[in-house]
């Protein structure tokens, strides 16, 4: 069979119409294939012809970010869920040579994008679809407990992203008794305090645009509430309630929420006594799921569980960075 | 005008011709300024197409026609017949058919046709199978990159 002269042009349209994930598979085809993926061009072109993207889980596991497969699948008719660590996203450290990964402390996500913060107190901004990375020196060096955020201004054509540092403070935030949501307009780059219905709170996303909460402790069961609307008064549903006795509101919480089987997936974090262990709470049910990264892990640490969506957003060059 | 000036006829790379009406035809910018500019006896040559390529664009051309009446298809309906239509075409063909849309200049047979070709492909032998493209990395840098996208490669 003769092959094909396809015009390079051709082959972008084509190009632009494969999911994120897909073309991550491609990138290995030719040196033209992997720098298309990281031109400005490719990127708007995809984002508006490419189908909608499968929402993934990931986790940071003994430092490193991996993808779990979580599958509740038949859950309420007594089928066992089961949760795999599917695979790693390879984060190459540039300043190290040979295959030496990067230790990973925390990670963001926003559209495609993970923001990391590392163990040696670097910071980088990477896209695991088109392996484009742009490491970041903070003006002034990061201590352990600051946190990070990835977000972008809707004012301008062209997303600028931006960086939040918050130091000592969360999105869940205390002051005095009180816990309240701590908001950032990335655009107009200002706080604001809103109320929240329960003082034992976690934040997380549906869908990745609707900010959902877990409210609760352990007499009335677990609650997630759902944002309505956000402004100066934010009003919340409710979404659905678990019985639950094992979750523990500290700082490294993180959830999930499953709309289609009721349940909430958890983890407690690293500073919690059941660090190894992922959380599934729906209805009155409770189950554990032991992470292990696979190799020769005995035991693995997990922490940070959040939604990850596969594009080819591009970390644009002069990244401002906000105290 | 009479019944004939509304036809015109498209002969194909391999000299197959097609009758057809204009209005079918003009969906093709390249055959509307081919007919504004020196359509002589109505018999328009296309030398990039395939007699059987030129045959599937007429078929979609004439569904997607709006032609005294008869386009009051419902888009939900032209959906359907677009999904039927390169539903069991292969790779091959569907190439073929992109490359007949972008040289006929027929947009939405272009989307469909590509969008068709992105949907089936799912490895990168695909590609290699049909297309020239040229794996110009050393065996070392196509490791690393493997070896960075093994997440992608997860179902």
């Amino acid at each position: 069979m003769e092959k094909i002269d396809l015009p390079w042009d051709l082959m972008e349209e084509i190009l632009s119409r494969v999911p994120a994930k897909s073309l991550g598979r491609l990138r290995s085809t030719s040196k033209r294939w992997n720098a298309l993926y990281n031109s400005e061009g490719f990127s708007r072109k995809h984002s508006a012809n490419a189908p909608k993207e499968e929402s993934l889980s990931i986790m940071l596991i003994d430092s490193r970010v991996c993808l779990v497969r979580i599958n509740l699948e038949g859950i309420h008719n007594n089928v066992a869920s089961s949760v795999k660590v599917a695979a790693q996203f390879y984060l190459k450290d540039p300043l190290l040579s040979s295959s030496h990964e990067v230790e990973i402390r925390n990670v963001f996500h926003c559209e495609g994008l993970l923001l990391c913060t590392t163990r040696d107190y670097r910071l980088v901004v990477w896209n695991p679809c088109s392996g484009e990375t742009k490491w970041i020196k903070p003006r002034v060096s990061y201590e352990e407990s600051d946190f990070y955020a990835l977000g972008y201004d809707n004012k301008c054509s062209c997303k600028q992203y931006k960086i939040l540092r918050v130091g000592n403070t969360y999105w869940i935030a205390q002051g005095g008794p009180d816990k309240f949501l701590l908001s950032f307009d990335f655009t107009t780059e200002k706080f604001q305090s809103l109320p929240i219905p329960h003082r034992f709170a976690a934040l997380s996303l549906i869908r990745e645009e609707q900010l959902c909460l877990l409210v609760g402790g352990n007499s009335s069961g677990l609650h997630v509430w759902v944002a309505t609307s956000m402004g100066p008064v934010s009003s919340w549903i409710k979404l659905l309630t678990v019985e639950d006795r094992s979750i523990s509101f500290s700082i490294g919480l993180s959830f999930l929420v499953d709309e289609q089987n009721n349940a909430v997936i958890f983890c407690n974090g690293l500073w919690a006594p059941s660090c190894k262990i992922l959380h599934i709470s729906l209805g009155n049910k409770h189950i554990r799921h032991e992470v292990l990264r696979g190799g020769d892990y005995r035991e693995s640490y997990c922490q940070f569980l959040l939604n990850y969506v596969p594009s080819f957003a591009q970390i644009q060059q002069g990244t401002l960075l906000k105290d | 005008m009479s019944k004939s000036e509304k036809k015109i006829v498209l002969k194909s790379l391999d000299n197959e011709a097609f009758e057809v009406e204009k209005a079918v035809a003009l969906q093709s910018q390249t055959i509307w300024v081919m007919c504004e500019d020196k359509c002589v006896g109505n018999e328009i040559p296309l030398e990039n197409v395939t007699g059987q390529i030129l045959a599937k664009v007429i078929d979609y051309c004439k569904k997607h026609a709006v032609v005294d009446g008869d386009g009051d298809e419902s888009s939900e309906e032209l959906k359907n017949w677009d999904t039927e239509f390169t539903k069991n075409m292969d790779q091959s063909t569907l190439f073929n058919m992109i490359l007949a849309a972008n040289y006929l200049n027929i947009k939405s047979l272009l989307n469909l046709t590509c969008q068709a070709v992105a949907d089936k492909t799912k490895t990168i032998d695909e590609f290699h199978t049909f297309l020239n493209i040229e794996n110009n990395f050393t065996p070392e840098e196509e490791a690393q990159i493997c070896q960075e996208n093994l997440w992608a490669f997860d179902d």
